[in-house]
């Protein structure tokens, strides 16, 4: 039975995943293993939910990769050239922009040969997945998340394929490749189980994370949305409408980890009463206790103090250790906020505590 | 209200199409307030739920649908779909 948590997980990757391009390649000699089978079909609804797939085979004959996809009915054509070939990167990204995967011969390179890495950096893809005989075992197991900094430390605690595949893996990531993934083909559920949670099933390689604190765009509301509405229940934030966003788009801040919005605050001015209000602070539940809060507050405040503001406030019923203990602000009360606000707050009903913070 | 469009799913029909598609092995007295995620909606079924609700309604599933909340029971499932239909 799957635990609501677990529910949550797959639904938070869902539109992360839509329109980025999967580069899934498989060895050939466990092409008729039903569990590659099974990773097909899971391929097909991965397709159907709008993931771009390049379908490769490592070893073998390409036919037999592309009459299993006509079998799982993934709407596949086939790349004229193999992977080693410069144009193949062309051909392929036109059969993608027509909506339909591609499926190519990669049987004269290993896994993650630099033509295959070449060839990954020329579509854009988001992940290589590869379907082997074998996963890279660290100490005896996969591990989840390798950061492509620390893989050359790991290589002695695996084998020597392990160790070539974890060296391959990283310089894939340095050359632009996000993320590596290296599974056994003939576990079955390998790739949801994988792709669809945050601890994994095989062994993933990761180029180190991007994250930056930046503007609200009008394409994310959407995100940002979502985000809130989720919480609003957990944490009492106020819900919000595309609308009042869309008004204030100034106002919201987001902190994105390889683009995807991870967390949010907003700064209300009152430029009249010389102040403005930290709100709408969220950070997403797999992403807390990282200080990514404290971050968002802190950015907030320092643009707050570039426009001469003078003191902020905040609003939370909850979270007063983190205003008062890790941001050292003041506990005040509704006669600290500026009128309007005050009016709107009492108005509200909702029982928040005042914090308060001089900027010097 | 209760909102009726075209082509709206009753939370029966949902339950019969669930099972017909082979997302789900649902039995036949389900209740349409039962619990979706008790009744075997693992990783792999909510992936094949999703794409196979917008294949069949045409619709495209945002963050702000895709929670918990919107797929516990087939009451639920059956009431963000017809808001989400034209």
């Amino acid at each position: 039975m799957a635990q609501q948590s677990d529910v949550r997980e797959v639904l938070q990757y869902i539109p992360q995943f839509r329109g980025k391009v999967f580069f899934v390649l498989i060895e050939a000699g466990i092409l008729p293993e039903p569990a590659v089978a099974e990773s097909l079909l899971d391929l097909a609804v991965l397709e159907d939910l709008g993931v771009k797939l390049v379908l490769g085979v490592l070893g073998g004959d390409l036919k037999d990769l592309y009459d299993w996809t006509l079998e799982c009915e993934i709407m596949a054509a086939r790349v004229s050239r193999p992977i080693t070939d410069p144009l193949a990167v062309r051909e392929t990204l036109e059969i993608l922009a027509r909506g339909q995967s591609a499926v190519i011969d990669a049987s004269a390179t290993g896994p993650l040969d630099l033509p295959v890495v070449d060839f990954a950096r020329g579509v854009g893809v988001a992940k290589i997945i590869t379907l082997l005989e074998e996963a890279i075992l660290i100490d005896g197991a996969p591990a989840h998340a390798i950061r492509a900094a620390e893989a050359e430390s790991l290589t002695g605690r695996t084998d020597a394929s392990g160790a070539a595949l974890l060296r391959a893996a990283a310089v894939a990531c340095h050359r632009g490749v996000p993320r590596v993934h290296v599974l056994n083909g003939r576990q079955q559920g390998v790739l949801v189980d994988e792709l669809f949670s945050n601890e994994g099933v095989g062994t993933m390689i990761h180029a180190d994370s991007y994250r930056v604190i930046r503007p609200l765009r009008e394409e994310d509301i959407p995100e940002l949305l979502g985000m809130i509405g989720r919480s609003v229940r957990r944490t009492k934030l106020v819900a919000r409408t595309y609308e009042d966003i869309q008004s204030r788009l100034g106002d919201f801040h987001v902190m994105a980890i390889d683009d995807n919005v991870v967390g949010c605050v907003a700064l209300h001015e009152y430029r009249d009463e010389a102040c403005a209000e930290v709100a709408c602070l969220y950070v997403k539940q797999a992403h807390e206790g990282r200080g990514y809060g404290i971050e968002l507050v802190r950015h907030v405040e320092a643009l707050a103090r570039e426009r001469g503001i003078p003191r902020v406030f905040a609003l939370s019923n909850r979270a007063a250790e983190f205003f008062v203990g890790k941001l050292g602000y003041a506990p005040a009360t509704v006669l600290d906020l500026p009128l309007e606000r005050r009016v709107q707050f009492e108005a509200s009903g909702r029982d928040s505590l005042v914090f308060s913070l001089a900027l010097g | 209200m209760e909102v009726t469009k075209k082509n709206s799913p009753t939370p029966t029909e949902l339950i019969d199409w669930l099972n017909d598609e082979g997302v789900l092995e649902l039995d036949w007295d389900f209740p349409e307030d039962g619990n979706l995620a008790g009744a075997g909606l693992d990783s792999a079924a909510v992936v094949q739920l999703i794409a196979a609700v917008e294949d069949r309604y045409g619709i495209e599933l945002g963050p702000e649908d895709l929670t918990v909340e919107h797929l516990a029971t087939p009451t639920s499932l059956a009431a963000r779909i017809t808001e989400l239909l034209p």
